[in-house]
């Protein structure tokens, strides 16, 4: 009966904590510009009907907004030059100019310029100008090898319709082949996790690496990242039925756990084969949709609205088949299993990056293969655990089951409100959280009249009801004042709130593309500041820990005071962030990079993942030697 | 006492759940700020070369009304205003009316462009660096052409990105011809 409590409670502690974290990355959301318009009653009521704003004084864009740049290396021969003129502004064709900076001997072809509209000039006539998107290829000779490394100057002015002009601009890109980043002049100063990663797996042989990947998936398993796939798996063993013995949960938990085992095993051969981030494209709106829409309908079994089960015929093929017909719930299971990993897993990106980044060089698709799949085996080792004993300890009848399996379907709804937060706006998630807690609430009976002789739980669950309800009321009150936070939703009703605002953990300035960056470097270089760029994303659960443990230590603060904090937040991960992620050759956040007063990037000091304050420390210790020396 | 008992897990969860909620608190204190620029609203005295290189001050022509225009050649909204503020620089300039051009440009294009207009008004060499005179009188988005009145007292009594019309500048200052 203990260990039966003990079992349950760690589990639902771990979902509770999973689940935490979604507070967390909505409370962060507090930090986005959109939001900061709530800082008074009056505003947050002007943005929910933001239709009715006044029009902003200064409605002309910024410059890098206006003619957003971006490059990209298609090959050794040809760079890919791209702007995205907003609505409204044009880019000269005349103006546009591009330099080879480095190396000397580097020529440039002339550029094929696509057509564009004739605009007439009283003192230069007929000019060429480019609306909308504009893209050029930029030949160049002689192609590039593997060490070389290009630098280019792309001068561009354009103006806006309703006239004015903005003064001409110049970008600086370096471009080289993406292939063998690895630093092996220096690498014996210092080397980052991810490259530690990388090289020790080419050191080593098959199994030893399989083995190393075991390990460090059991270690992974530790982290949150793996904690919403509990519920998941609880709820597919649970949803099981009463006849569930130890063997099967067994099977259950091993073929979700190899699924997803197999799942980063192909995951990781594709990204390193394609060289593209294909889990972060399952960040998209419509994957996102998709799963939370399976969420809720495995939620809404549990509630005993319906029996998930296969068609009868197809039921009845598969026990021809095979005399069990255990086959098809295993087969569910593992789909599950797949999904889940493809879902939940981006926040595991740091160790994925040095697998990936090795396969990359090595081009060893099937050694990368076994080294993902230990990883993903060693991160189900607990989950295969977490199974068998809840199969096991879970009696064979009774119905106190029946909560348990309610609370598994609340789960669910509240996972599938989480990965809706990511692209919903944060007014209609709280709404969403509203509804899950009222509804809880009624189940709970907080607004049913309690019998005279009730007993004294079913008065705390009514207690626990009411404040359910209670809360779920304030967050729609707070959701309608445009408050975003699931914790402290009626903050815009704070009047005194800047005053009383806490000290910001670290002051970032946010940058959007690689051409605020370049900016802030040049910036940063003219000062003769380091440079810290921290990649950030609300779903990405190391950032938040780097932000709650590491970033709002004072030590770390007092340390980073002299640099400039740059971030980009690449929550949305549309096509800017994903150039942004490949120009450095990172697969997701986390990732903090450094630059020296060269605006040079010190690729050996990369912070990949969670650093705790010490090790963090110490890295900025060794930078700023390294920068003195 | 056997119901207690068959509710002792649930008592455990929901303990847990409180707990859950007490560890996930502290995630929710860490805020970031949004600090927003603030310009200085002072324009700050400067001194930059004309056409003929000699380095002429703004304080020169305290005590009028002075449209400082900030233009360039490869700007073609900044070269259509012109011809008026010429027009405008020689009816009013008896009003207390006074033109001044920075040019955010190089000297030569600057000087033919000048010479090929006739522009009647001191106009001074700012380079690229001009941009950031412009934007310390308050050109948030960087753009031109871009222009300020100064009334006699030396404040800043309107801002324009873009084309600033004849009939806006009256308005602003109101002169007229006597």
């Amino acid at each position: 009966m203990n260990i039966k409590v003990l079992v349950t409670l760690f589990l639902f502690c771990l979902t509770l904590v999973s689940l935490g974290n979604s507070y967390a990355s909505n409370e962060q959301r507090e930090a986005s510009p959109t939001s900061s318009i709530a800082t008074n009653p009056l505003n947050a009521l002007g943005s929910l009907f933001a239709g009715f704003k006044a029009p902003n004084d200064n409605e002309l864009l910024q410059a890098d907004e206006a003619f957003s740049f971006s490059s990209q290396l298609i090959n050794a021969q040809q760079i890919r030059l791209t702007w995205r003129i907003a609505e409204g502004y044009y880019l000269y064709r005349d103006k546009i100019n591009v330099t080879a900076l480095s190396p000397k001997h580097l020529l440039l072809d002339d550029i094929q310029f696509p057509k564009g509209t004739l605009k007439h000039d009283e003192f230069f006539g007929q000019t060429v100008v480019y609306h909308a998107d504009l893209v050029l290829i930029q030949h160049i000779t002689p192609p590039l090898t593997d060490n070389d490394n290009i630098q280019l100057n792309i001068a561009f002015q354009g103006c806006a319709d309703i006239g004015v002009c903005y003064p001409p601009m110049s970008k600086k890109i370096q471009l080289s082949l993406p292939t063998s980043t690895l630093p092996t002049a220096n690498s014996s100063r210092y080397v980052s996790e991810q490259n530690q990663l990388a090289q020790s797996l080419s050191s080593n042989a098959l199994w030893l690496t399989s083995l190393i990947f075991l390990g460090s998936g059991i270690l992974l398993a530790l982290t949150p990242c793996v904690f919403p796939m509990i519920p998941i798996l609880s709820g597919i063993i649970i949803g099981h039925g009463k006849n569930l013995s130890t063997q099967k949960a067994f099977y259950l938990s091993l073929s979700y756990v190899l699924a997803s085992a197999v799942t980063y095993a192909v995951f990781g051969v594709l990204a390193g084969l394609f060289g593209s981030n294909l889990q972060a494209s399952f960040q998209s709106p419509w994957v996102i949709t998709a799963f939370s829409f399976i969420f809720i309908l495995l939620a809404l079994s549990m509630f005993g609205l319906y029996q998930l089960q296969l068609p009868s015929a197809v039921q009845n093929k598969l026990s021809q088949l095979s005399r069990h017909q255990k086959h098809g719930s295993l087969l569910g299971s593992a789909i599950m299993g797949a999904l889940s990993t493809l879902i939940v897993g981006p926040c595991v990106a740091a160790p994925l990056a040095g697998v990936l980044i090795y396969i990359g060089q090595t081009g060893d698709a099937v050694l990368g293969a076994f080294a993902l799949f230990s990883l993903g085996l060693g991160m189900g080792i607990p989950l295969i655990i977490i199974g068998i004993s809840a199969g096991r300890l879970l009696p064979k009848a009774g119905h106190w089951m029946e909560p348990i399996k309610y609370l598994f379907g609340v789960i669910l709804i509240a996972l599938a409100i989480w990965l809706m937060e990511r692209i919903l706006p944060d007014a209609v998630v709280l709404i969403l959280w509203a509804c899950l807690l009222i509804i809880c609430a009624v189940y709970l009976k907080a607004i049913d009249r309690l019998p005279h002789n009730s007993s004294g739980w079913q008065r705390f669950f009514k207690g626990l009801g009411a404040i359910f309800f209670i809360y779920g009321i304030i967050l729609i009150l707070g959701a309608a004042s445009g408050g975003s936070s699931l914790l402290k939703p009626l903050s815009t009703f704070n009047l005194n709130q800047t005053s009383v605002a806490q000290k910001p953990a670290l002051a970032f300035q946010k940058i959007n593309n690689l051409s605020d960056l370049e900016e802030a470097l040049a910036g940063a270089k003219k000062n003769h500041q380091t440079v810290m760029l921290d990649f950030y994303a609300d779903w990405c659960i190391s950032c938040k820990e780097m932000d709650a443990f590491t970033f709002s230590d004072p030590q770390v603060q007092q340390a980073l005071s002299d640099m400039l904090l740059l971030q980009i937040d690449v929550t949305s991960n549309n096509d800017n962030d994903r150039e942004f992620l490949k120009q450095f050759s990172l697969i997701g956040p986390p990732a903090i990079l450094f630059f020296d007063e060269q605006a040079k990037e010190l690729t050996q000091h990369r912070v990949i993942g969670y650093m705790p304050s010490h090790d963090f420390l110490n890295n900025l210790r060794v930078i700023r030697l390294n920068e003195k020396g | 006492m056997k119901k207690v008992k068959r509710f002792r897990p649930l008592f455990f969860i929901l303990s847990a759940f409180f707990l859950a909620l007490l560890y996930v608190m502290p995630f929710g204190s860490n805020k970031k700020d949004h600090s927003l620029e603030i310009l200085n609203p002072n324009s700050t005295a400067f001194s930059l070369p004309d056409l003929d290189g000699k380095v002429r001050s703004i304080m020169e022509w305290d005590g009028q009304y002075i449209i400082l225009n900030f233009w360039a050649t490869w700007c073609p909204p900044c070269r259509e205003e012109i011809p008026e503020f010429i027009s405008l620089q020689t009816k009013y300039a008896q009003s207390g009316l006074q033109f001044i051009g920075v040019a955010i440009d190089d000297p030569i294009p600057t000087k033919a462009f000048s010479q090929q207009l006739n522009i009647n008004y001191p106009i001074l060499i700012g380079g690229m660096e001009g941009i950031t005179l412009a934007r310390q009188y308050g050109n948030l988005s960087n753009t031109l052409p871009f222009s300020v009145i100064i009334n006699p007292s030396g404040n800043i009594i309107a801002r324009k990105n873009g084309v600033m019309s004849a009939a806006y500048i009256l308005e602003k200052t109101h002169l007229s011809t006597n």
